[in-house]
């Protein structure tokens, strides 16, 4: 794994996924969602 | 996309992007478009693309006439094409998410589709910028019923 790379661990459900999603910082979709609304955009790709 | 995401942090929602991509080029490409500093989510295995319900486009939905020209728009306002990195088959999507549950969300119906960020970040119907007929192929849903109940699940995130 390249340093930096987030990891999504491997999950059953979809709460699961984002309590696993973990952005640059370390915090995790679920932590972040709690106390805010997020606009989450799923990309195609890079570049 | 600056821009935007101004419009969309003022009306007290955070912006957070998911990408198969590596993390260098993310970074470069999100200081590129003044998006450093927003949460981004690196999904290589697309664990998250799946838990959301966003699967690999069909062909008409990748390659049509409406993809087409879109693709020849961005190319005469000179967003050319990069080294892609990630899946490009795979279609995108936009969610609104509070307390883990999806309160608005938006699949595309072709990768042509621009979706309304700043509309979809509120609490109101979000819409498509473009609003021909042909655009009609995004296709919004109401959020599914949900089968866990929002508790303490705890943060599983390996980077703590």
């Amino acid at each position: 794994m390249e340093m930096g790379a987030i990891t999504i661990a491997a999950s059953e459900t979809f709460a699961e996924s984002l309590a696993g999603a973990c952005d640059q910082r370390g915090r995790s979709l679920a932590e972040i969602s709690r106390s805010a609304f997020v606009l989450l955009i799923f990309l195609r790709h890079l570049g | 996309m600056k821009e935007r995401r101004e419009a969309i942090e003022a009306a007290g929602t955070q912006l957070a992007f998911v990408y198969e991509g590596s993390e260098k080029q993310a970074a470069a490409l999100f200081a590129r478009y003044g998006l450093d500093g927003v949460s981004r989510f690196r999904d290589p295995d697309a664990v998250l693309y799946r838990a959301f319900g966003l699967h690999r486009g069909k062909l008409f939905q990748l390659f049509g006439l409406r993809v087409l020209r879109r693709y020849l728009q961005a190319m005469s306002k000179g967003h050319g094409p990069g080294i892609m990195t990630g899946d490009g088959l795979q279609l995108p999507g936009v969610f609104l998410l509070h307390q883990s549950r999806i309160i608005k969300e938006l699949r595309y119906g072709t990768v042509a589709d621009r979706p309304d960020y700043v509309a979809l970040a509120s609490l109101e119907s979000p819409e498509l910028e473009d609003s021909s007929p042909e655009s009609g192929s995004a296709i919004l849903t109401p959020p599914p019923r949900l089968k866990w109940q929002v508790g303490d699940l705890p943060d599983a995130c390996l980077r703590k």
